[in-house]
Parts: C-alpha cells; structure tokens; sequence
C-alpha cells in the first residue's frame, strides 16, 4: 500500500492536518493528525500513519481516526491514536487499547521541597528498589488466591484500600475511581488469572517506572494551586499497567476475534486490527475483560503507591509527611463516552491506544478541589529529561475526543537505541547532572534513553497550542527505577 | 535455515526462514526463547520439562502467532525458557506438539504479546519458508 506522504494532507487549522477519506477506497472517516508542522515532519518518516489510514476503516469509526503528537509506528493501531465507534453496533478492537490494558501514569505529591532532599536520593531510590519489585518477570509480595483474584477485577483500587495496600482519599483522585462497573472476572481467562496472581505491586519491564521528581516550573499559577502544586516540591510518577494479565486478556480476545469476524462480515487491512461489534457475544465478553483488567491496573498502581509510601517513611521518617495522590490516569483503554456528532449527543465506545483522557472544567467525576481547574493529564518525558502536568480542557471533546499525548514518543527502535548508546556512560552523565538511576540491567537503560523518544517540550508545546490541555507544571527527575 | 532480528519501533521483529514448516515452528520457538533469555535457547541445558500446545486456525499464520502466544504464557506461568519442539503433527489449519525446555529464574526481556502485524507464513522464491513476527515489548 502506497505510504502515506506530506502531500496527502491537508491543514485544517495550526495544529491538525487531515488525510481525506478520498485517500483510500475502504477508509470510512478522514483520518486526523494532532501536532506541530515540525513533529509532523518527523511522524511521515514511519507508517503510522498509513496505521491511521487502516484505523479509519473500522466498522462504525465516527468523525474521524486521529493521532496524537507523540504518535509513533505500532503493530496495527499505531501508539498515540484515538479512536471512536458508535456505541452499541459499532466495533470493539483490543489493538486500539493495547495489550498493556490500562497502562497509565499517577502522580503522587509530597510536602517536601527539592533542598530536602539533599543527598539522600540515593538510599531512597535503594529503598525503593527494595520495595517495589520491577524487572522481568519479577513477582510482587502479594500473592491473590482465586477469590482475592475475583474481588481485584471487580473493584479495582478499592481492594487495596480495603485490605491496606492503600488510602481512602485516592479513590477520588482515580480515572473512573479505580473501578470499572461493568468488568466481569468470569471473562478473564485461567491463564490470565495465573499469569496476574503474583504480580500485583510490580512494575515490570520495559519503558514501566516509579520516577522521584520535583516541581521546576509553574504556568498556570491558579490551576497549580488547585492541583497542590508549588516550585520545588518533591513528587512521584508511577508508570505502569496490568502486566501479564492484561497481556493474556488481549492475546486471547484478538485470537477470538480473528475467528469470529467472517460471521460478522468484517474484512480488514492487518489482523491486529481484529475486532466485533461491541453488542456482539465476542464484543461484550472482551469489553467485560477488558475492564477487569483495567480494575487490575488500578490495583497495581495503588499497591505501587503503598509500597512507595513505605520507602519514603523508611527514608525520611515523619519529618517526610505524606505523599498525596494527584490524579492517576490511563492512556489504554476504551470508554462509552457521550459527544455531540451532527447536533445530536451520542455514545461513542472510545478507544485510546497511547492516549490520556483530558476532560476540562465541569467533568462530573472530578472532586470538587479539581473539578474547576480540570483534569489533570500526566505526561512522562523520556527517562532523565523531563515530565509534565497538564489540565484537560473542554476543547478536547471537540477535536480529540476528549483526549491528548501520553509521552514523549518513540523515535527509535529500542535495538537501535542499543546499538547507539553506552549505558554506563549515560548512567553516569545522567548522575552528574543529579538524576540517580537504579534499573535491573544497562541494557534497560540504553533502550530509554533520552535520544530514543521525541522532544517532549515540543509535544506538550504542540497540545497546549491546539487547545485540546494547558501545561500547568514541568517536572525534572532526580531519581529513577526501573525494570 | 535461518533466525534473524530487526529494529522496530517499540518492538522486535523476527525473520525466520526455514526448509520445512516443521523446521519453521521449530525456529521460531527458538527464536523468541533467545529474546526472552539472551542466547537461552543455544545452550545444551537439560530440557526437562515439557508441555502439550494442540491449536486449530484459520490458517498456517494464524497458527504460527497463536502456537508462539501460548509458548510465551507457557513461559511465564511455569517459569521455563522452552527452546524445542518434539512429535509435531502439523497440517494448513491444526498444530499439535510438545514444547521443551527448561527452568529459568529471571528473563532479559518481557514480551507482552507475539502480534499478528504483517505476519505471514509462506514460500520464498528459494522454495523456503518463512515468516516475519513482531513481539510487542
């Protein structure tokens, strides 16, 4: 198929080009591009948006397939793609969510200022290390029975409030609040089930992190204030998502998948596309998985901010206060969600892929200390250079579905970035700039470097511009582990 | 007969090229073992344990991606690097082997999925078979 090239796209405002339905007999929708001039330069150079094109011919796809700025190639759906399917009979496909189900980020804020830290950065990351199991296949201290498994899927972060891996007043601060209603354990597989049964409490591997930042720069002084969030201040992101069984839901969904769509007469360019309608059998059993594995997610990265707190007393003592959970949100998933498409409200199953939600001021489910500010939207930056708070406003809804980027982005393979970097020499240059790294192997660390991700101050510069979120904060690392 | 690896964004694909079908499973299921445990599959270890993978598909690529999908949970729920194949019985639309290897403590790579992107068993104009995988990482 031809790729797709500058040429083929049209600018629709600053900061969205278009790829016309014209572009290809099958595609349903336009296909949209959410970045600057300069970053859509760099995205022609892979396929995803020839991804994007294949994305536009699914089944009941409204308005338009879109990408985010940070967007880069994937196996399927490209990685920072959004897409929304008319709710009950349009489809429902695992690609668009990811096999990580639920991956997503939470920012947890201290008391402490940057000056305290002083130089004890090093036996916190040790005693975080020491806490929070990560790396490769690595188990956690939990090991759920069957029942305990059930009562995970089904509720989410409450069952660690509930058995005292967490606290009360995250719950609030929680995407959805930690739970998905319509999950179903019984459709999440033995395999599943076994593979998750060890691994609550875990990061794992991969680009999956707990980073120690604080907060450099303020630009939205009244927002901030909202969120709690003052220059110099000591906070942790979480990076992570539902592990190994999240990964079984989606292999055993798309395989399902794959079987049953000739029945629905569903013919599509890549079979990692595979999906159903979502009022199907096949369509409900995965939406019903898939949100246990949500469920499960959110337990992981209560269980994670427990084993975080741990670390923190056992570093800092009660002189270290608490750690105060921000927000925590997803950037795989899918949602019924409500939008006005041609004048009429409809629901829309939203499927993002690399993708964070980003509602503005007003959204229901907020608490009250976030609902006028907006959601808050946590942007990670590659590993040592720098992350960001943003707020969702209600222009999202109206571009993007309500969603923006999810990260920096990778530019390059993690074997080329391998091959380019010397891992104990960027673990050292990052130390002399103040930023301590603690990770399973060097061969984890050369595959995130700095150099293998896009700029991330052009990408958040890219959604602030568009509209779609405000950046409210920019965070800098001073300590990383990772798997 | 040849495992060959290539850069992608993300990712690792896998280029297998071999004489017979069999022989393609067989590379295959080495190949993913050398990623999940860097060059755990050209050891001579003792395999000492083994399980049964019996697949049914629409089609010989179908059963390639599902055959290396069930190895990898495989993998992880028995914590054993499965490096061979043995009394494989293998037809367009059926596969049914055992799976050998042996007990491993850690991994150096965690693969989340084997993907169907792009992926497809077929002859090359040497007359070999072959395919190309994408693992998501």
């Amino acid at each position: 198929m031809k790729k797709v090239q500058k040429s083929d796209l049209i600018r629709l405002e600053d900061y969205l080009w278009e790829i016309p339905s014209s572009f290809r007999p099958d595609m349903r929708v336009p296909a949209r591009v959410l970045a600057s001039e300069e970053l859509l330069d760099d995205i022609i150079d892979d396929r995803s948006l020839n991804q994007l094109v294949n994305v536009a011919t699914l089944p009941g796809i409204q308005v338009a397939s879109l990408v985010m700025p940070d967007v880069h190639e994937g196996y399927g759906f490209p990685i920072g793609g959004v897409a929304a399917t008319l709710y009950p009979d349009g489809v429902i496909s695992p690609g668009g969510i990811g096999y990580d189900i639920n991956c997503g980020v939470r920012l947890m804020i201290s008391a402490l200022k940057i000056e305290q830290l002083r130089n004890r950065m090093e036996s916190l990351s040790k005693e975080m290390y020491a806490q929070i199991p990560s790396g490769m296949g690595k188990g956690g201290f939990i090991h759920l029975d069957d029942a305990q498994m059930t009562d995970v899927l089904s509720n989410g972060a409450n069952w660690a409030v509930k058995n005292g891996y967490g606290e009360t007043g995250d719950l609030e601060s929680i995407e959805s609040h930690g739970r998905l209603e319509d999950a179903d354990p019984d459709m999440v597989s033995e395999m599943a089930k076994k593979r998750g049964s060890g691994q609550l409490g875990t990061i794992g591997s991969g680009n999956h992190f707990v980073e120690v930042g604080y907060v450099d720069e303020i630009f939205e002084p009244d927002i901030a204030r909202a969120y709690d969030l003052e220059k110099g201040q000591l906070v942790i992101l979480i990076h992570t998502g539902s592990r190994g069984l999240g990964h079984q839901v989606a292999t055993d969904n798309i395989r399902h998948m794959i079987a049953a769509m000739p029945k629905y007469g569903i013919e599509l360019p890549d079979r990692e596309l595979a999906c159903v309608p979502f009022n199907s059998v096949e369509g409900q059993n995965y939406f019903k998985a898939m949100c246990a594995a949500a469920n499960y997610a959110w337990c992981n990265r209560e269980v994670i901010s427990w084993e975080m707190r741990k670390a923190w007393k056992n570093t800092f003592g009660d002189a270290g206060g608490s750690l105060n959970l921000l927000y925590d949100v997803a950037h795989n998933i899918a949602k019924i969600e409500e939008y006005e498409i041609d004048g009429r409200n409809r629901k829309l199953i939203v499927h993002r892929k690399g993708a964070t939600r980003a509602f503005g001021p007003g959204f229901k489910e907020l608490p009250p200390r976030l609902s006028e500010a907006g959601q808050p939207v946590i942007i990670p930056g590659s590993m040592g250079t720098c992350s960001y708070v943003l707020a969702g406003t209600n222009i999202s809804k109206k571009i993007t579905f309500g969603s923006c980027c999810h990260g920096a982005g990778r530019r390059l393979s993690r074997r080329a970035a391998r091959r380019i970097v010397n891992a104990p020499a960027l673990k050292e240059e990052l130390a002399d700039k103040g930023i301590f790294v603690q990770a399973g192997s060097f061969k984890g660390i050369a595959e995130e470097a700095p150099l293998a991700y896009k700029d991330v101050n052009m990408v958040v510069r890219s959604i602030q511009d568009s509209g779609v979120a405000k950046i409210v904060a920019k965070l800098k690392p001073v300590g990383v582990v990772k798997g | 007969m040849a495992i060959e690896y290539k850069a992608h964004t993300a990712d690792v694909q896998m280029v297998i090229t071999a004489k017979s079908l069999e022989d393609l499973f067989m590379l295959a299921l080495k190949g993913m073992g050398n990623i999940i445990c860097e060059k755990g599959c050209d050891t001579t270890a003792e395999r000492t344990s083994s399980e049964t993978i019996h697949l049914e598909g629409t089609d010989v690529t179908n059963l390639m991606i599902d055959f290396l999908s069930d190895a990898l949970s495989l993998s992880y729920i028995r914590k054993t690097l499965f490096c061979a194949i043995r009394n494989i019985q293998i037809t367009e639309n059926s596969i049914k082997c055992e799976i050998s290897g042996y007990p491993i403590q850690k991994m150096d790579e965690e693969i989340k999925a084997v993907t169907y992107h792009g992926a497809r068993v077929c002859k090359n104009e040497k007359d070999e078979w072959t395919v190309s995988i994408i693992f998501d990482i």
